[in-house]
């Protein structure tokens, strides 16, 4: 896109509203580790529909404050989630992603990395193993 | 040109997203840009019945939304019958940034996509182009929203811009061709 240019008082304005992603940046690992707290809760409830809202919310907020990675994941998450409430429950999957979500806190693990690649290849093989689609 | 003129300041947005943590940020920078008025919604439903009451100059709508999500809301406005309604600019918040998500948003009649993460330089000259370059309204049916492809004009002031050159519907190709559809 090209570069549009800004009026000093809208450059003012931009520069108050860079500073409430980045206060709310700053804070989202909390948020996060939160959310991966209740999933698991959720999960060992087998409360189907609070984890799967739980994997919306981290697939939503995840994707605004720069972290791709657990958005990806929680997206495959939930459409997983969603097909368990129709067929069976699969405590051995749903724990890889929990696995996963603790690497991702553990590690920051936020966009294209090394580690992040080893953890989505890592996360296909096992879905393949347990032939989930 | 809209009613709002070229103030920013006057404009009413509607943000529709069923994540409220992102609704309050969303609202936060709307409201640094100091913006008239900001509301928020939940979903689908909640969006219909207030744009039924209240005209907003601007929409910000999250793209997964349950159990309808942001295109199908899109959709729904742009074949409504009141004519304001059908007009108003969508804004399409998203982490989806594939070749095949950008279609479906253009072909469902968004006006403009944000991807996230949201930057404030992002958000500022998308609702700029929203509200203040207003393209020709085209309704058919089987499309209904701004003219898909942007004004040469548009093209020639952005230097990086990469144009994909996708083959419009003859019926809307007809119509632009002849200047059908403006407003």
């Amino acid at each position: 896109m090209a570069k549009e240019k800004f009026t000093q008082k809208q450059q003012d304005q931009i520069r108050r509203a860079q500073k409430i992603i980045n206060d709310e940046c700053a804070g989202y690992i909390e948020i996060l580790t939160q959310h991966v707290s209740g999933l698991r809760q959720s999960l060992h409830s087998k409360d189907m529909a609070q984890a799967i809202l739980i994997c919306h919310y981290i697939q939503s907020q995840a994707g605004m404050f720069g972290w791709p990675l657990a958005t990806e994941i929680s997206g495959w998450f939930k459409r997983l989630l969603q097909s368990q409430q129709k067929k069976d429950f699969n405590a051995q999957v749903n724990d890889l992603f929990l696995e996963s979500f603790d690497l991702i806190l553990k590690q920051e693990l936020k966009a294209k990395s090394e580690a992040a690649v080893k953890l989505l290849i890592h996360i296909e093989a096992e879905l393949k193993k347990n032939a989930i689609p | 040109m809209n009613h709002i003129g070229r103030d920013i300041n006057k404009a009413k947005i509607l943000i529709v997203d069923d994540d409220l943590y992102i609704s309050k940020i969303m609202r936060a920078m709307l409201e640094a840009f100091e913006v008239a008025r900001v509301v928020m919604v939940a979903n689908f439903d909640e969006a219909i019945i207030t744009l039924k009451n209240h005209p907003f100059d601007c929409l910000f709508v999250d793209n997964m939304m349950c159990p309808k999500n942001g295109l199908t809301l899109a959709k729904y406005i742009r074949k409504s019958t009141d004519i304001k309604l059908q007009k108003t600019p969508i804004i399409l918040y998203t982490t989806r940034t594939g070749l095949q998500s950008v279609i479906q948003a253009r072909d469902a009649g968004v006006t403009e996509i944000l991807t996230k993460p949201v930057s404030p330089e992002q958000l500022l000259a998308k609702l700029n182009n929203a509200l203040f370059k207003e393209r020709p309204f085209i309704a058919t049916e089987e499309y209904s929203g701004p003219d898909r492809r942007r004004r040469l004009s548009d093209m020639e002031t952005s230097e990086d811009r990469r144009v994909i050159d996708i083959p419009l519907p003859k019926e809307e190709e007809k119509i632009i061709l002849n200047g059908e559809g403006n407003p």
